[in-house]
């Protein structure tokens, strides 16, 4: 029975969402023991939505500092949406909090006079500012043109001075922090915050560099892909499920704090050789065929929980791929023949044209040594192509996905708008939302 | 459809989070049923702002 309870993944949100609120809320409840004289319904309430949306703020640094234990419950995707829209809702609370003061008192309007106004109020300003500026440049990142990188470094700037300023106003104000012990409570969750971001940044990467990979070989495949395969240098490696991915740094240090993410496209058993499936869309992914064997490579993972490895007990699989979303699939497939797994895979695969689809011969090999049905989607097709073209929609998924849809489990990678499409289409053909895993690879 | 399960799930952690807020400052404005006699400033503060 309990077993049954903590894996389902209805009872873990239940679970999540209670330890959030309670970690949220508790040092908020603190500063009701020995409070300072009551200043009015709407004023403390005001007050009490900042507190709010400052232990929010400081929740955002545990969220997106890849906690596996977290992690592991969701998935990185499923886990920076949230991120995103509770940090809304911290933003909307710490702008209330000025609002309701000074609607209830009119009078406080002139702390927004910055050159005048005391250091608690230039404290408050500076932070909203910092806390504005870091939610408009992600929203609108794209239109603003910002490039993945700087804009990821920004982020972090804006975070800690966002955290530290709203901090140091609740100091200055020093109503409901007007206790010694209240403050050292207060000060322990930004310092853990800020020892979250140094962990990411300075230890992780220390630990990273202890255990190097070089560059093995890098072959072409089909789809402007190349096949990136690493080998661990003085140490083991790691093995993993297959499916998930690594943050991968290639030719200069990690402290630079340039990774980006990749899917192992091996086989999840093989800690000596990694594989990645590359496709070449912007700066970093264009010159990977350009670095040589033996180039210096570092990996942090492996994370995500899209794999099948946590299904052992589901029928089969339904596997629904769009173009370089082949490479988890890819090893998900390549393991369980390892694996001589002889449950049924079918494989749905959108690719623009016959000659792009990306490890077509492995695939076609794969299908030898396992119980795997393949339904390739071509978008053009030439006139003596027999298979199925145009989109991966409802029509197409009824006709290949199995009569009792909640015995197999569905994974989903692709591009977004089709990731969208089948997401919603399995719905409307009543596959059970929690049979469905997706991985997104557009985090930002 | 899993982003809007989650909205869902952040909206109705968004009422929560305000009906604490909204506790908090009840229960720091509400009248003590019995002013405790020679009670710390601060209480009577309390009694007196409401
Ligand atoms: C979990 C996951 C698994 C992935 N697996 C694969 C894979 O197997 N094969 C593959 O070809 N691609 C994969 N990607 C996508 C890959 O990470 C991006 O294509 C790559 O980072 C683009 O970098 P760029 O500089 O070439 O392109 P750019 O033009 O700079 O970026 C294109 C987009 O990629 C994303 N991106 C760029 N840099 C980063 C970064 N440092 N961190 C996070 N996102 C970034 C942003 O959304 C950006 O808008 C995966 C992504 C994720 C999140």
């Amino acid at each position: 029975m309990k077993r049954l309870l903590m894996h389902s993944p209805i009872t873990v949100a239940a679970l999540w969402i209670l330890v959030y609120l309670l970690i949220t809320l508790f040092p908020l409840m603190v500063l009701l023991l020995y409070p300072p004289p009551a200043q009015g319904f709407w004023i403390d309430f005001s007050v009490a939505l900042g507190f709010i949306g400052l232990s929010m703020m400081v929740l955002q640094f545990v969220l997106t500092a890849r906690v596996n234990r977290i992690e592991s419950s969701y998935g990185i995707d499923i886990l920076l949406q949230f991120h995103r829209y509770t940090s809304l809702v911290a933003f909307v609370m710490v702008l209330a909090h000025p609002i309701i003061l000074f609607i209830g008192q009119p009078e406080t309007l002139q702390l927004l006079n910055f050159p005048q106004a005391p250091w608690r109020a230039r404290l408050a300003v500076l932070g909203t500012l910092a806390f504005l500026t870091m939610v408009m440049t992600t929203i609108w990142r794209k239109p603003l043109q910002i490039p993945y990188e700087p804009w990821r470094a920004s982020h972090t700037i804006l975070a800690v001075l966002a955290v530290g300023l709203g901090f140091g106003h609740a100091i200055g104000v020093g109503n409901y922090l007007g206790l010694f012990w209240k403050v050292v409570l207060w000060s322990g969750m930004i310092l853990f915050a800020l020892w979250l971001i140094l962990y990411v940044r300075l230890i992780k990467p220390w630990l990273m560099m202890k255990k190097p990979y070089v560059v093995e070989e890098i072959l072409p495949q089909r789809g402007d892909v190349w096949i990136l395969a690493l080998r661990p240098l003085g140490h083991e490696g790691f093995t993993f499920h297959p499916g998930q991915f690594a943050w991968l740094t290639l030719n200069i240090t990690p402290f630079s704090m340039r990774e980006h993410p990749f899917s192992m496209s091996s086989s999840g058993d093989h800690a000596d050789r990694i594989e990645f499936g590359i496709k070449e869309i912007g700066d970093f992914t264009k010159r990977i065929k350009d670095y040589q064997p033996g180039t210096r490579a570092y990996l942090d993972g492996p994370y995500g929980v899209f794999t099948i490895d946590r299904y052992w007990d589901s029928a089969g699989f339904v596997l629904i791929a769009g173009g370089v979303g082949i490479t988890p699939i890819y090893s998900i497939l390549l393991t369980a023949a390892e694996r001589q797994d002889d449950r049924p895979f079918l494989l749905i695969y959108a690719a623009p044209t016959w000659e792009e689809i990306t490890y077509r011969e492995a695939i076609e090999d794969l299908k030898k040594l396992l119980h795997l049905t393949v339904v390739y989607v071509l978008r053009q097709a030439q006139d003596d192509w027999q298979g199925d073209t145009g989109y991966v929609d409802r029509e197409l998924l009824a006709k290949y996905i199995p009569l009792h849809r909640g015995s197999r489990h569905y994974f989903v990678c692709a591009a977004p708008v089709m990731m969208d499409a089948v997401e919603k289409a399995l719905f409307e053909l009543e596959v059970p939302v929690t049979n469905v895993h997706m991985e997104h690879f557009n985090l930002a | 459809m899993r982003y809007s399960i989650m909205l869902q799930i952040v909206t109705g952690m968004t009422i929560i989070l305000l009906g604490a807020a909204g506790l908090f400052a009840w229960l720091q404005n509400r009248t003590p049923a019995v002013k405790p006699i020679g009670a710390p400033s601060a209480s009577i503060a309390i009694g007196s702002q409401v």
